[in-house]
C-alpha cells in the first residue's frame, strides 16, 4: 500500500528525516514512535507532500507520487490527520464535513451522512464552529473528516494527544473498527505504548531522524531497552 | 431639526458608508482570504471607472457599460494574479513592491490612453425634492447596489462549494491542501474575485466623483483604514468599519466642514485600534 524508500526531507536545506523506509500493508495498522523531535510529524508532512521529497521516492499502491503536490495525493487514497487535529476554526462541523466532501468530489449527502452513522457524537455540534470544540470532539471530527475522503490508508499524528481519558477509549475503539470493518490501513504516530499495543501490528522506532529498530507490536511493551534507549521512557 | 433636515443627514449618512463600503470591498476580500496586501487596489477601482466611461464611449448604455466594469477588471486581475502574484504568495513586503509597481503602472497607462485630465460621466437619474432639500436619485441607487453587492459576496463565500473552500483554505492552507484542495486555484478565483468587485465600485462611482488616472490615491488610504478597523472577519468586519466609519464622517462633516469629518475618520480609527488591536470583528464569532 505505502512504501516509502531511502526517504530524506526536511525544511528548506536542513535535513530532518534521514534516509528512512518503511511499508504499510493494505489492511495493517503499523506504529512509527520516537521521542519528541525525531522527525515523525516531518515524515508525514512529506508524505503528505506539505514538505518536499529531497531524496528517495513514496509509492502509494505501485504510483510514485513522490512529487506530487499536496492536493493530489489524497485522490491516491491517502487521509492525513495531522498533530493538532488542525479543525478549521471558522467552519461549522457540517462544513468541516462538507469541504472535505467537495474537495474529494464525493457526493455530498451520502458521504456526511453515513460519516455521521459512524460518529454519532457530532450530530448535535453540526452548527457549532469547529473552534469551539473540545480537543476530544475535534479529534473526532478529524477522524471524521478523515473518512469522508473513502482512504485506503490514515496517516495519524498523535490522536490521543490533549484528549480527555475517556475520549481516548473511544478513539481507540473507533480506529479499530475503522481496521477492521472498513479495512483502512493506518500508519499510527503515538506516545502512548498502550494505545500502539492494542492497534498495531507493527512497530518503526525512529530516533535523529532515521528508523533505528522495527520491532511486533506486542515487543516494545515488553523490550525495556527500547522504551529507555529511544523513548526516554 | 425638521424631519426633512433628518431624512437629508440620514441618506448622506447612508451614502458616506456605501461608499467606504465599495471601496473596500474588494480590498476586504483579497486581504482577508489571501492576505494579500494589494497596494494597487485603488487602481482597480480606477479600472473600473475607466472600463465604464470607455464602454459608454463606445455607445453602450450607461448602465450596460457598468455591467462591463467587473469583467475587464476582474480578467485583468487574474492575469496580473497568474502573471506577477502567485509568485510572491507568503512573501508579504515583495507582494506590496510588486502590487506598488503595478499601480505605477496602471496609472501611467492609462494616462498614455486618455491623458490625465479629470473625464465627466454624467450622473444619471436626476434628483428629487425632500423638503426643503434637493436629493440625487443616484445616490439612493448607488446605496442599493453596495448592498446588493454585500449580499452577493455573502452569498459567494457562504453558500457556494467554490466559498467553502476558499474560507478553508484561507483558515488552513496546508490542510486544506492535504483534503485535495488546489489552494493555487483557488487563489487564483479568489483574487478575481476580489479585482471584480473593485470594478464593479469603481463603475458605480464613476458617475458621482471625478473620473481621472490618479484617483485611486483618493481611495485607497480610506479603504485600508476600513479593512483594518474591521479585523480579520472579512465581510462582518469591513462593513461594520464602513457603517462606523462613515456615520462618523457624515456627522462631522455635518456639523463642521468635510475637512474634519476626514480627520475625525482618521482619529476614530486610531483611537479604535488603539483600544481593539485585532480591529472590530477581533473577537466576533462569525464566520465571515
Amino acid at each position: 500500500m505505502l512504501q516509502v524508500s531511502g526517504l530524506h526531507s526536511g525544511y528548506g536545506h536542513k535535513t530532518v528525516v534521514n534516509d528512512v523506509s518503511l511499508q504499510v500493508g493494505s489492511g495493517e495498522v503499523v506504529g512509527l514512535v520516537g521521542r519528541n523531535g525525531v522527525g515523525k510529524s516531518t515524515l508525514l508532512n512529506t508524505i503528505m507532500g506539505i514538505l518536499p521529497v529531497q531524496q528517495g521516492s513514496i509509492l502509494l499502491n505501485e504510483v510514485d507520487i513522490s512529487h506530487q503536490p499536496s492536493y493530489r495525493r489524497s485522490s491516491y487514497g491517502v487521509a492525513y490527520v495531522p498533530q493538532g487535529r488542525q479543525i478549521f476554526p471558522r467552519l461549522s462541523v457540517l462544513d468541516n464535513l462538507r469541504v472535505a466532501a467537495i474537495a474529494a468530489k464525493q457526493n455530498l449527502g451520502s458521504c456526511v451522512e453515513e460519516v455521521l452513522a459512524e460518529f454519532p457524537a457530532l450530530t448535535p455540534k453540526l452548527q457549532s464552529q469547529g473552534g469551539s470544540l473540545s480537543g476530544g470532539q475535534q479529534q473526532i471530527l478529524a477522524l471524521a473528516r478523515a473518512l469522508i475522503i473513502r482512504p485506503k490508508l490514515m496517516l495519524l499524528d498523535e490522536p490521543t494527544e490533549g484528549v480527555q481519558p475517556s475520549i481516548v477509549d473511544v478513539i481507540l475503539e473507533k480506529l479499530g473498527e475503522i481496521n477492521k470493518r472498513l479495512g483502512i490501513g493506518i500508519l499510527l504516530v503515538e506516545q502512548n505504548l498502550e494505545f500502539i499495543d492494542v492497534l498495531a501490528d507493527r512497530v518503526y522506532v525512529m530516533d535523529k531522524g532515521t528508523v533505528v529498530a522495527h520491532l511486533p507490536a506486542g515487543a516494545i511493551m515488553n523490550d525495556k531497552r527500547v522504551q529507555h534507549e529511544y523513548l526516554g521512557v | 431639526m425638521s424631519w426633512d433636515q433628518i431624512l437629508n443627514l440620514l441618506i448622506s449618512a447612508l451614502f458616506s458608508i456605501a461608499t467606504l463600503a465599495l471601496i473596500s470591498l474588494g480590498l476586504a476580500v483579497v486581504f482577508g482570504m489571501m492576505k494579500i496586501i494589494n497596494l494597487a487596489h485603488g487602481e482597480f477601482l480606477m479600472l473600473g471607472a475607466f472600463a465604464t466611461l470607455t464602454a459608454n464611449r463606445l455607445g453602450l448604455p450607461l448602465w450596460l457599460s457598468m455591467v462591463c466594469a467587473p469583467v475587464v477588471v476582474g480578467v485583468i486581475g487574474l492575469v496580473l494574479e497568474r502573471g506577477i502574484i502567485r509568485h510572491l504568495y507568503g512573501r508579504i513586503i515583495d507582494t506590496m513592491l510588486a502590487t506598488w509597481g503595478i499601480s505605477l503602472v496602471l496609472v501611467q497607462l492609462v494616462v498614455i490612453a486618455y491623458g490625465p485630465a479629470t473625464q465627466g460621466l454624467a450622473t444619471p437619474l436626476g434628483s428629487f425634492r425632500l423638503g426643503n432639500y434637493s436629493v440625487s436619485a443616484y445616490s439612493l441607487f448607488l446605496v442599493a447596489a453596495a448592498g446588493g453587492l454585500v449580499v452577493l459576496t455573502y452569498v459567494l463565500f457562504m453558500r457556494t462549494k467554490y466559498g467553502l473552500m476558499a474560507r478553508a483554505a484561507s483558515q488552513l492552507p496546508q490542510t486544506a491542501s492535504a483534503l485535495g484542495i488546489n489552494a493555487g486555484r483557488i487563489n487564483m478565483l479568489t483574487f478575481a474575485v476580489g479585482s471584480a468587485l473593485s470594478g464593479a465600485a469603481g463603475a458605480l462611482l464613476a458617475p458621482v466623483v471625478g473620473v481621472v488616472p490618479s484617483m485611486g490615491m483618493a481611495f485607497i488610504a480610506k479603504a485600508f483604514m476600513t479593512v483594518i478597523v474591521g479585523g480579520p472577519l472579512v465581510l462582518s468586519g469591513a462593513m461594520s468599519a464602513a457603517a462606523l466609519l462613515g456615520s462618523v464622517d457624515n456627522v462631522v462633516s455635518y456639523l463642521s466642514t468635510p475637512f474634519l469629518g476626514q480627520g475625525a475618520l482618521l482619529v476614530i480609527s486610531i483611537v479604535l485600534l488603539r483600544l481593539m488591536p485585532n480591529g472590530l470583528s477581533g473577537k466576533w464569532r462569525r464566520q465571515l
